[in-house]
Parts: structure tokens; C-alpha cells; sequence
């Protein structure tokens, strides 16, 4: 039922979305040499844009890849005969098609990203499969003030390590789009966020949005997640260099397979800033009014273990909280290469096994053209979870990646990638480091091949 | 599963809500109680005739079983599913309940509480009439 709104929602806006140029109000439209609103344009409301690299719009474009592939530790969701979790490394085969880009119109735009692959796994083959993810939005301008923004993020995956398996935030930051997972099962995501933002003057605007997400992981006893909610800002412009901005914001999860539910209350204060022609930066500080009730396992006393003949029961909990957040992010963009990074610190609704949890976590990128032929790029990330009642513990995460293109002609190129990451559990023995190396041909008709970010 | 009308019996209120949740995200229309005595009072305030009673067995006052057997008397067609944190068995029921009483062990999971309704069910056929 939810999907079917979320589709029938969508489809509406593409219906209502023109292909081709209006007249462009006093605020200007998405494109044909911007807005007048056109303060720094990273992290004010939302993540990165489908379509976009970075802060540059790129054409829709399609890149094509087969590559060689070595994976370590493929980790599913079973355990043998003597307990231990079934791991194993694979050599294989992924065949990859992208299609990404944006196309704006005067007061319209899409937004594209969609990338799919399958993986064909010599000595795995249980794991064979395809990996889907799409972020599709578009936007409309009606009149002079309003604008609507409408994104649906949808994927599949059962492989969380490297760039193309991993799902990713979009127009409007996906809250619940599963990143920190513990297995290499296969996880469902769909969600869509609508927004609609007024302009109250060429430096003034306010905006609300809804959104609502579902997870769903074939796992058993990897909790599956509904989502929904809503917010509310307003963003002034300062001057051509600086915006601020305040922000309210609720969210509700919902957790299946367990009992268990969270409501987030979140107010916020932003300020972005350009500075000099290179460099953007965005700072947020968030405070947070947490609520979350659920069914939680114990240990029983021994005592009363023998009694109840069992050695773990379950208790009911709450758990109210009142904490902080916050976002420092940074884009650079020079010439031949982009740089960003970004440290933030919210809450998520985990990755199915800690479920509501305080998330930390600090990401940098990097791209870089050598020349016409070659360029190379490198991510990093960390992340912390603290669960906020359902588990014990934190959960930590580092991921690296960094690749390597050569072009042997104008649309064929030589590439390399290798990915790595791992994670441990506090409080139990659970732990995992496993990566992936990749050596293959990629075919860019229209453009040169997408860095890593 | 065919929506049902349930009569939630449950001392703990935040378990009581989430379990409320939980059936009505599952089609079922519920009336819930955090006691024997203010389960019976709610269904002299409602319309309707519970065609299941999932209720705790270990309460302040009234047992859940204790509830059940009135209940059960009094509406023919009436199942019921208790639950406890405590070694219980059907076979300490009273002989005029059991064959229309299910016995969930606690801690469940949402999927435990469904199968147990539709065993239930599957064994009383006559409570899916509305």
C-alpha cells in the first residue's frame, strides 16, 4: 500500500512535469543560467542531487563496465554446522551498466542516477545475483515563488562493500537507506521524499517535505524497518557567499519483526559558506528529543534460569533521550580534481540488528585528473553506532576505496578499483574485514567515466 | 489471515501499545486493557462481540485464564490465547476452556504471535465467523 502511493505520488510529478522551456520567474528556475537564489550550493537542505557530481550538473549519460573480480570474506547470513559463520572469498565476474545525469528545463528538471550489476560468484555461487539502486527526481517550478522537488530512491542489494553495491543519499537526505549493514543479504529499500519550498523573497524562503521509507531484509532475524515523516525550514539567504537557515523535523520508525517503534524530534540551525571560488562549507547543529519503545532480550539470573528452564527472557523497555547533532561539511573543487569531506553526528534507524542508534561518522572523498588520459580517485569512512536501547554496545565501521581509469580511446577505458572495509562489534566476538579488487574495461559513449563521488 | 475483533489483555502499558499496533497494522480491530476488570468494563462501552482474547496470564488481580473462562462462557464462539513468562500449561486449564485456549510462551515475536493465531483459528474454525 505505501509503495503504491509512493508510485502513483511519483508518477504524478513526472505527468506534471514539462519537457519544455517556460517562462522563468523574477526567482529564475532550475536551469538556464540559475536562480537568483543561488547561495552556497552544498548540504543547505539535502544531500548530494541525483544527477549530480559533487556541485556540477552532469548530462544524462550511460557507462558500461565488465570486470574481473576477487572478493574476500562474502559473508551470508547462516552459520555451519559448528556455529561459525559461513565465510568464504570468491573470484567472479560483474557486468555493470550506469545511467546517470540531469536535464533541467527553465522551471523543470530529472534527475538520474541508476546503476545495476551483476555479480557471478566462481566459488559463491548462492551469492550470485543483481544489485539495483535508482534515485529519480524531479522538480517544478509553479509560478514565481513555489517550487516542488519529488525523489524516489529504490534498490536492492546483497553485497555491502564497494561503491556500486552500497546505497546512497540523494536529493533529499534517505534517512533510512540501509549503509552499516552486517551481512551480505539481501536487503530491499524503497522511500520517497516530496518537498515544496516558497520563496518568500529573492533571499527568503521556507520550506516542508514529507517522506516515508521501507527496508526490508530476507534475513529472518535481520529487523525490517517502515518509516515516515516530516519537516519544516527556512533558509535566508546572507549574502552571495552565506545562508542560514533553522529546521524542525519528525520522523517515526516503525521496526517489524520485533516489537518495537521511535519518535525523533529534531530542531536544527545551519549556516553554509562559500569561500573564495574553490571552497564550500556547511556547519549544522541539531537537538534531538528521542522516544523509543520496544521488546529487548536479557540474560536471565541463573537462579532463575533453572526455575524457567530457559536462559534468556525479554524485557519491555523506554528509552527517552535528549541529545545532540551535528554536520560540518566541506566541498573543494579545483581544476582537475574535487575533495570533500564531512563529519556528522544523528540518528538512524541502524542496520537491522542495532536498531535506533546514535550515528557518528566522518567521510572524505577525492578525485583527480593526472591527465586527459588517466585519473584516480579515494574514499574513506567511519561510522559508530550506539543503539539507543534495542542492543548493547557500539558498533564501529571503517570503509576505504580507491580506483584507478585509463583511457585507451575517447569511450573505452582500462579501470581499477579496490574497496575494503570492516566492522566489529563491542561485547561480542563478531567482526569482519573483507574487500574487493577489480580490474575491467569500461565503455563511456557520451562522457568520461564518473570518479568515485 | 481474515481480520479479527481481539480483546488485548496486557498489565504492561508500553507492551500493551506496541502489541495494540501490531494487530491493528494486522487488520484486527482491538480493544485493549490493562486489566481483567477494565477488560470487562470496555466490553460493556463497545459494540461489537470479541471473536479472540489474547490476554496475559499473570495480573495484578483477575489471571488471564481466570478472564478467560468467564469470557469464554459467555461468548460461544470466543478463542483464547494466553500468554505468560512462566512455565504454563494447557494442561492446568480448567477442562471447560481448553479446548478453545492456546498457550503462548513468552518472550514472543511478532511472527510467534501470528502463528499462534492462526493455529488457533485453524483449531477453532467457528471463531472466524463474523
Amino acid at each position: 500500500m505505501l509503495v503504491t502511493k509512493i508510485v502513483i505520488l511519483f508518477l504524478l510529478l513526472v505527468l506534471l512535469t514539462p519537457a519544455y522551456p517556460q517562462s522563468t520567474g523574477v526567482l529564475g528556475g532550475f536551469g538556464g543560467g540559475g536562480s537568483a537564489y543561488d547561495g552556497p550550493a552544498i548540504l543547505g537542505r539535502g544531500g548530494p542531487a541525483s544527477g549530480m557530481r559533487g556541485t556540477e550538473a552532469v548530462p544524462i549519460h550511460v557507462q558500461a563496465s565488465i570486470n574481473g573480480t576477487y572478493d574476500s570474506n562474502i559473508l551470508g547470513f547462516s552459520v555451519d554446522a559448528n556455529g561459525n559463520f559461513n565465510q568464504a572469498s570468491s573470484p567472479g565476474l560483474t557486468a555493470f551498466i550506469g545511467v546517470s545525469g540531469r536535464k533541467a528545463w527553465r522551471r523543470s528538471f530529472l534527475g538520474l542516477d541508476y546503476s545495476g550489476d551483476y555479480n557471478h560468484f566462481v566459488r559463491q555461487s548462492f551469492f550470485n545475483g543483481t544489485n539495483h539502486q535508482l534515485n529519480l527526481a524531479v522538480g517544478r517550478q509553479f509560478g514565481q515563488r513555489l517550487q516542488l522537488v519529488s525523489q524516489v530512491g529504490a534498490g536492492t542489494s546483497n553485497r555491502f562493500i564497494g561503491g556500486q553495491s552500497v546505497f546512497q543519499a540523494s536529493e533529499i537526505e534517505f534517512l533510512a537507506a540501509p549503509t552499516a549493514e552486517l551481512f551480505d543479504s539481501r536487503s530491499y529499500f524503497i522511500g520517497n521524499s516530496t518537498s515544496a519550498t516558497y520563496f518568500l523573497s529573492r533571499r527568503q524562503s521556507i520550506r516542508v517535505s514529507g517522506n516515508a521509507f521501507s527496508i526490508r531484509r530476507r534475513a529472518r532475524s535481520l529487523v525490517d524497518m517502515q518509516s515516515y515523516g516530516a519537516s519544516a525550514d527556512f533558509v535566508r539567504r546572507v549574502n552571495r557567499a552565506t545562508s542560514v537557515g533553522v529546521s524542525y523535523s519528525f520522523s517515526h520508525f516503525d521496526f517489524t519483526k520485533v516489537f518495537g517503534e521511535s519518535d525523533i524530534n529534531t530542531i536544527g540551525t545551519h549556516v553554509s559558506r562559500r569561500i573564495g571560488r574553490d571552497l564550500q562549507l556547511a556547519v549544522s547543529l541539531t537537538g534531538t528529543q528521542q522516544s523509543t519503545v520496544g521488546v529487548r532480550s536479557i540474560a536471565l539470573d541463573p537462579v532463575l534460569a533453572a526455575l524457567l528452564g530457559r536462559g534468556a527472557g525479554a524485557e519491555v523497555f523506554e528509552s527517552n533521550n535528549l541529545l545532540y547533532g551535528y554536520s560540518v561539511g566541506a566541498v573543494r573543487r579545483l581544476r582537475r580534481s574535487n575533495a570533500s569531506i564531512t563529519a556528522e553526528r544523528g540518528i538512524i534507524p541502524g542496520n537491522g540488528f542495532f536498531l535506533t542508534s546514535i550515528n557518528r561518522s566522518v567521510s572524505a572523498g577525492l578525485s583527480h585528473n593526472l591527465s586527459r588520459e588517466m585519473s584516480f580517485g579515494g574514499i574513506f569512512g567511519y561510522n559508530r553506532l550506539s543503539s539507543l536501547g534495542f542492543a548493547s554496545g557500539d558498533f564501529k565501521g571503517w570503509t576505504g576505496g580507491a580506483n584507478f581509469t585509463y583511457k585507451l580511446t575517447e569511450s573505452l577505458g582500462v579501470n581499477a578499483q579496490y574497496d575494503w572495509r570492516t566492522f566489529d562489534l563491542q561485547q561480542t566476538t563478531f567482526g569482519r574485514t573483507g574487500y574487493r579488487a577489480t580490474l575491467g574495461l569500461t565503455y563511456f559513449p557520451q562522457r568520461g567515466p564518473a570518479g568515485l563521488f | 489471515m481474515a481480520a479479527l475483533r481481539i480483546l488485548l489483555l496486557e498489565d504492561e502499558a508500553p507492551l500493551l501499545a506496541l502489541l495494540t499496533r501490531h494487530l491493528e497494522r494486522s487488520g484486527h480491530s482491538v480493544v485493549a486493557a490493562l486489566s481483567a476488570e477494565s477488560a470487562l468494563l470496555s466490553l460493556e462501552t463497545v459494540d461489537w462481540q470479541p471473536q479472540m482474547l489474547i490476554a496475559d496470564e499473570t495480573l495484578a488481580g483477575l489471571p488471564g485464564s481466570a478472564l478467560a473462562a468467564s469470557l469464554l462462557a459467555r461468548f460461544p464462539r470466543l478463542v483464547c490465547l494466553l500468554c505468560s513468562g512462566y512455565p504454563l500449561s494447557i494442561d492446568a486449564l480448567p477442562d471447560s476452556i481448553r479446548s478453545r485456549t492456546a498457550i503462548l510462551q513468552k518472550p514472543f515475536m511478532p511472527d510467534m504471535l501470528e502463528r499462534a493465531i492462526i493455529d488457533l483459528l485453524a483449531s477453532n474454525p467457528s471463531a472466524r465467523v463474523p
